[in-house]
């Protein structure tokens, strides 16, 4: 990139945090509102004529920055911008809602005003603007420019602004566009004083230089008013302090366009040409495939974070990779000024003899450009900073003492960590060298092996990235350039963003904050496998998850909700509602026990695993004595045909959830197949096979022993450990599974093939019939419910119905009497209800049970019912009849009482109706 | 006849068998080999600025559910572990450290002593970053 041209050194406006004496990234500053205030002052203006100001007046919320100003600048033309701003208030107000008038109108009337009271003397000003005019600088006593410039907004305050352009990224600009008459006047230290550009202040903090700079102008009689005001100051995300824009030398990463283009993948089959870095990371999300045929695309929801990245990446900043910090990966370069180094030439020209091929050298002139140079033929003499580069970091030492014998200084700055992590995907895999790169103590070299290729051939570019939402800039974006550059192609096809985990008041987990789960107190106390389950039942898409947090009383050993206990001495100490004893939950707190944070969302998951260990266990007891049989795929019965057919589904319906990265509504299904259909359903349909024993007992087990087979390859990548377990013990009792033929066998699970069922086993009318019998089957237990009848004491069923739902119910005959214990089932056209029968109705059905309704007690019932229901009747009406009521009451409340009075005394007309039909069959 | 499984479902128990019973088959093992269809996670880098939480075991849980179910559909494998030195983070942690505990600032301990601090301030958290991820599950090589 250096000998690209694609790395450069420049004086930035930068986000300094003074705390830990670095630069910060953009997104590494959190913005928070504090109570602040501007400090309106007064700078005098040079030998004023009688008409115009003596003085301008600008705000400011860091008024310390004012020794640095070097210029105050007005808007060139502010009647234009006023009477703009007034059409458009005057717009809104005509368009303005009940609401939003009073603002709008107040809008309207200050612009007004201002137009009439502000407008004169800032035309005046910006005549005195065009024509050269100058301030005096207070407590500096320096004489600095008044300037016309857009950034000044005649529509508020005074509609004047200093410029600071080494401490204000917008003043910065102004800067850019005024270097003739404007400079840039640096005041800070590194460590956050003032130096010597301060003058008086030279040696002070910030803060402190704030409160001499306020004083020195109350002294003056310059500071015109302090005004109260929220404000939002950025601070550090790492330090936690507040960020200042400081002007400093740093390097950078050229993301725009370059003329003639950047080339990619250099010396690599795939290499291509593209406008620029940032434009060739989002061409990656935008329909370019890359040579491989490859882009990138982002998972679950592909639009919303693409936006995210391309958006980002579309502004084309310039990438700042330098931090002042003494950990992490050195800058690789070397400088010297050429002028201080005479012969030089004759030094360097020695070193290379020795190391060919690995330095990189360009001359930095003072205006600020730089070429690249051959350091063999045109080694330069004078005139600029010769910058050397070191291509191969293995040499590193040799050269870089060699370098510094003839007087070059390594930059002391390290790479942000964003651009060693960028490398990660290719340089964890050897690059750019796997023969030499470093590994680990007991692993394999990188390089590659007999036949066997390099792992950074094979293995990339990568398939996915999985991380959180809020390093798509940082780091996402950052690897798709650095694969693209470094070699051609993307490091990753699909990024997968997960949800991120807030505690139960909606805050991000930290440990700093007492409100952090450590994974392993949850593994310890719930199991790894139901801390998996819940995460992934968790994640349905981006969304957060809110995940509430409790503390286990180191005295009880209870659990203690935090969000409803009393603090101790802090906020990080609670009290044990039990024993009243303190507890520590950062665990940092001397004499105060510490507390382990969990949360009991995980109890579904622990659950989850100790359902699935007794259910697998119970089937696993009944495959006793089973030997496989392929013949028996010629004798299957319904149950067996069905369950296989669900089974088939279930793979199917995992596969795809996983497929668009939903493992919530995958493990959901695999779930549902192994409780709803497997265990509650195929196991009570096979026991009385299993009872008789002989072959058909057999085929059950045959199909038992498949089904879990299958079921437990399914649920592994969620519940790994129990499921591998279970596999263990379904090996041993059922060394072979299958149908017609043996499904490929595996002594460990984790190593199986994932299930792929023969859609031969699909049949979607035997589904559709089942469904319709289980829906028979739960009726008739709601029936037994309601009416006290035992669970086993057998009812006679008749179902009134015809066409293709008579002959679901008679093809599964035997399945239904066994399931729902019945003693006969008939099915028809004229089947009849007898008074005695419970009664349920489905879309194309009726179902009666005769025999279950004691007559008497109905009739009690009944009679009970229909006391009550007068009563309420009564009630309502005397209500009604109230004028008070109807008269004071909300409409929608008696229009309640009536429609109440309407609908009970329908239910009295069908209560008579039931009693009527009752006496009639009795008498 | 067969072992009957344990009437109650221990996971500490269970899990440290599986984990052996993995590590001893060398099942996660990955090395480039004839197979075209190759499937490569890159583990994001945890900082090592202290122990992992939730969203860590989040991050990795899927991860491991992705490289698992690959896997198992017979792809050449390769989860690429690994821990962050998180540069700025890391050293603003160490630096914190040293103020609270020791009063000092990095200027007094000089570039050099400062980077050996962090050295083992970083094995530290290293070694315990990985036995976390162990204990999760997480099937990388």
């Amino acid at each position: 990139m250096f000998k690209d041209g694609l790395i450069f050194q420049g004086d930035r406006m930068v986000n300094w945090d003074c705390h830990l004496q670095t630069a910060v990234a953009d997104d590494e500053i959190e913005h928070k509102s504090v109570d602040g205030h501007f400090w309106h002052l007064r700078y005098p203006v040079i030998d004023p004529s009688s008409d115009e100001p003596t003085h301008v007046i600008v705000a400011t919320t860091r008024p310390e920055t004012m020794l640095g100003d070097t210029a105050v600048a007005v808007h060139p033309s502010p009647r234009q911008v006023l009477e703009e701003r007034l059409e458009q208030a005057q717009e809104r107000l005509s368009e303005a809602n009940d609401k939003t008038r009073e603002d709008c109108q107040s809008e309207v009337q200050r612009l007004e005003k201002r137009i009439i009271e502000v407008l004169p003397h800032l035309e005046k000003l910006a005549e005195m603007a065009k024509t050269g005019r100058n301030l005096l600088l207070p407590i500096q006593d320096r004489e600095i420019p008044l300037i016309a410039d857009t950034w000044a907004k005649p529509e508020l305050g005074s509609g004047c602004v200093k410029i600071t352009p080494a401490h204000d990224p917008n003043d910065y600009e102004v800067w850019q566009r005024h270097k003739d008459r404007v400079a840039a006047i640096n005041l800070l230290n590194p460590d956050g004083t003032f130096n010597a550009n301060a003058g008086p202040c030279q040696g002070l903090d910030r803060f402190d230089a704030r409160k001499q700079v306020v004083a020195t102008f109350e002294k003056l009689g310059l500071l015109d008013h302090i005004e109260d005001r929220k404000i939002e100051v950025g601070h550090s995300d790492r330090s936690k302090t507040p960020v200042e824009p400081f002007l400093s030398l740093q390097w950078f990463v050229h993301m725009a366009d370059v003329e003639g283009g950047v080339v990619c993948g250099r010396g690599l089959d795939h290499e291509f040409k593209t406008p620029g870095l940032a434009q060739a990371a989002i061409d990656a999300a935008t329909g370019w495939e890359s040579p491989t045929g490859k882009g990138v695309s982002f998972h679950p929801d592909p639009e919303r974070y693409k936006n995210t990245y391309v958006n980002w990446l579309a502004e084309k900043r310039d990438w700042c990779i330098s931090r002042q910090l003494w950990w992490g990966h050195r800058i690789p370069i070397w400088s010297i000024e050429l002028d201080s180094a005479p012969k030089l030439g004759e030094a360097i020209s020695q070193l290379l003899a020795a190391h060919p091929d690995v330095l990189c050298a360009r001359i930095q002139f003072q205006d600020g450009s730089s070429k690249i140079v051959s350091l063999e033929s045109e080694m330069p003499e004078t005139g600029g900073r010769l910058l050397v580069c070191l291509q191969d970091p293995a040499e590193h030492e040799k050269i870089a003492k060699g370098l510094e014998a003839i007087g070059f200084e390594q930059d002391p700055d390290v790479l942000d960590t964003w651009f060693s992590s960028a490398l990660w995907p290719h340089s964890t895999l050897g690059w750019p060298e796997p023969s030499s790169a470093v590994v680990d103590e007991g692993q394999r070299s990188l390089a590659a092996q007999g036949t066997e290729q390099a792992p950074l051939d094979y293995y990339f570019p990568g398939s996915c990235l999985v991380t959180g939402r809020d390093i798509i800039t940082l780091w996402v974006a950052r690897m798709v350039i650095m694969g693209l550059y470094n070699l051609g192609d993307m490091p990753f096809t699909d990024v997968f963003l997960h949800a991120n985990i807030l505690d139960g008041k909606g805050e991000r987990m930290s440990k700093s904050k007492g409100n952090g789960i450590d994974p392993v107190d949850i593994i310890e106390r719930y199991g790894t496998d139901a801390m998996r389950y819940v995460l992934c039942e968790m994640q349905t898409g981006t969304q957060d998850i809110r995940l509430p947090v409790q503390a286990i009383s180191p005295f009880t050993g209870d659990t203690i909700d935090l969000a409803t206990a009393k603090h101790g001495q802090n906020i990080f100490t609670y009290l044990c509602p039990e024993s009243g004893k303190e507890f520590d939950v950062l665990g940092t707190i001397e004499g105060v026990p510490a507390a382990k944070l969990v949360s009991d969302r995980f109890d579904v998951g622990r659950n989850f695993c100790n359902k699935l260990w007794n259910a697998a266990r119970f089937a696993l007891l009944n495959l006793e004595g089973y030997e496989f049989d392929p013949s028996r795929a010629d004798r299957l019965q319904t149950e067996d045909r069905w369950i296989l057919s669900r089974m088939t589904s279930a793979c199917e319906d995992v596969h795809a959830q996983l497929s668009t990265y939903n493992p919530a509504a995958a493990i959901g299904i695999a779930r549902e197949f192994f409780w709803g259909d497997l265990c509650d359903w195929y196991l009570e349909a096979i026991k009385p096979r299993l009872k008789e024993g002989g072959d058909d007992a057999g085929t059950a087990q045959q199909v038992l022993a498949t089904c879990l087979d299958q079921v437990l390859r399914l649920l592994h990548p969620f519940v790994p450990f129990i499921t591998e377990e279970l596999w263990g013990s379904l090996r041993e009792i059922a060394p072979q599974r299958g149908i017609d033929s043996p499904i490929e066998d595996s002594e460990l699970l984790c190593l199986a093939k994932w299930p792929n069922p023969d859609s031969k086993w699909q049949d979607s009318q035997l589904e559709n019939s089942f469904h319709l019998s289980q829906e028979l089957i739960r009726t008739l237990r709601d029936i037994r419910a309601r009416h006290n009848v035992p669970p086993r004491q057998p009812l006679e069923v008749r179902i009134k119905t015809s066409g293709e739902t008579a002959r679901s119910y008679l093809d599964l005959e035997n399945l239904i009497l066994h399931l729902g214990a019945l003693s006969s089932l008939s099915v028809g056209p004229d089947q009849e209800r007898t008074i005695d029968s419970a009664a349920s109705v489905t879309v194309d059905s009726e179902i009666f049970v005769p025999g279950v309704i004691d007559l008497e007690k109905e009739k009690e019932r009944l009679s009970g019912q229909m006391g009550k229901t007068e009563k309420r009747l009564e009630g309502s009406k005397k209500k009604l009849l109230n004028e008070n009521f109807v008269n004071r009451a909300a409409p929608e409340v008696v229009e309640r009482e009536r429609s109440l009075v309407n609908d009970l005394e329908k239910e009295l007309v069908s209560i008579q109706t039931n009693l009527d039909a009752l006496n009639s069959s009795s008498s | 006849m067969v072992k009957e499984l344990a009437t109650k479902y221990e996971p500490q128990n269970v899990e440290t068998a599986i984990t052996d019973r993995w590590r001893q088959r060398d099942a996660f093992k990955a090395v480039p080999d004839e197979r075209d269809d190759r499937y490569v996670i890159m583990m994001p880098l945890p900082n090592v600025t202290g122990a992992l939480h939730m969203g860590h075991a989040m991050d990795n849980v899927m991860q491991d559910l992705l490289t698992r179910w690959h896997r198992m559909q017979g792809d050449n494998t390769l989860w690429m572990a690994g821990t962050d030195h998180a540069g700025i983070a890391t050293q603003a942690v160490v630096e914190k450290r040293l103020l609270e505990l020791e009063g000092k600032t990095r200027h007094d301990l000089g570039r050099e002593g400062l980077v050996d601090r962090i050295w083992q301030w970083k094995n530290q958290y290293q070694k315990r970053i990985v036995s976390q991820q162990v204990a999760m599950g997480c099937s990388c090589d």
